[in-house]
């Protein structure tokens, strides 16, 4: 190897320890043979690995812990599934569910209030809705002008 | 994952995750948001990741990724920007060991110093290899770039370490003449 690749070698694996062993020997002899590439490797050390060697260590603070813990309180658990993440297929549904309702809703009005029109102006079901169930019920059955008028 | 195990997880990967925070932003502020975003999203994602063996993988790309996103909206919104060292020592002022700790501080400063003069992506490479004591093969996994990628970012990162150093000599020299 020449002295190009030697040193490419000591700016990476060499010094990371990244070399197979025999090539690691190779250039543990190439080394021992040029002063030009140990020096080099002196410099790399001094320059670019050594200033990071038993480089001090920070601590996390408690306060990122309690931060975590308070905003978890508030978020659904990873099992569950994520409302956000449902909103998007869940909207859909929701609005084509609830213009069904509302159809739904106008039709029955609509026809519920033309029957009662019709049960307004029939003189059969005004003398069923002036109907004294009560007395009815205890005295000849249920319902019975009622259903005349609907077999009818 | 339960609360319990999310804890245990916390308590063993915290420093990690908070130190390559603070190296690649150089800011507490940042470290600590990156942190804990970190793990809300380990929280979310638990079910996700819980079965795979490299959790600790999946950590640093997070706490990467995450770091240099708040560190980019950081830069845009300038205001909100604390200098490495202001803060250090202000945090640095509560403590018992002041000396200790001032020590501390300037050898994390040389280290930042060094770390600063890098572009982003071989300044990840250094933080992990040099501080975390990754593998060629684990920071390529951490950042899902090919090995030679490393390599190559580890080589320029450090050939112009070694330029910065050579700069400072001569200039020093120079001052001696």
């Amino acid at each position: 190897m020449d002295c190009n690749k030697i040193r490419e070698l000591l700016l990476t694996d060499y010094v990371d320890n990244e070399l197979t062993r025999s090539l690691n020997a190779d250039v543990d002899s190439h080394l021992a043979a040029c002063p030009q590439c140990a020096e080099f490797l002196k410099k790399v050390k001094s320059a670019a690995t050594a200033p990071f060697e038993h480089a001090p260590r920070a601590t996390p603070p408690p306060e990122i812990w309690n931060r975590i813990q308070s905003s978890l309180g508030t978020t659904a658990p990873a099992h569950l599934p994520r409302r956000h993440w449902l909103s998007a297929t869940h909207r859909i549904r929701m609005v084509a569910f609830s213009l069904s309702a509302a159809a739904m809703l106008l039709v029955s009005f609509l026809y519920f209030s033309d029957r009662r029109d019709s049960v307004v102006s029939d003189p059969v079901l005004v003398a069923a809705a002036s109907y004294d169930w009560q007395a009815d019920i205890e005295g000849n059955g249920f319902g019975t002008a009622v259903e005349e008028y609907l077999l009818n | 994952m339960n609360k319990n195990s999310f804890e245990v997880l916390y308590k063993e990967s915290a420093g990690f995750v908070y130190n390559v925070a603070l190296r690649i932003s150089a800011n507490t502020f940042v470290a600590e948001e990156a942190t804990q975003e970190v793990f809300i999203k380990a929280f979310r994602h638990a079910s996700s990741f819980e079965a795979r063996a490299d959790i600790k993988t999946w950590l640093y790309r997070i706490a990467v990724n995450t770091t240099l996103d708040i560190t980019r909206k950081q830069r845009r919104e300038s205001g909100r920007r604390v200098s490495y060292d202001e803060d250090i020592v202000e945090k640095a002022g509560g403590s018992d060991d002041v000396e200790k700790t001032m020590t501390a501080v300037a050898a994390r400063a040389t280290v930042q110093k060094l770390l600063d003069t890098l572009p982003e992506e071989q300044k990840v490479c250094i933080i992990l290899r040099e501080l975390e004591g990754l593998s060629y093969e684990e920071i390529a996994r951490t950042l899902e770039v090919n090995i030679n990628t490393v390599r190559t970012r580890i080589k320029r990162a450090r050939t112009r370490l070694l330029e910065a150093a050579k700069q400072q000599e001569g200039g020093e020299s120079d001052g001696l003449q």
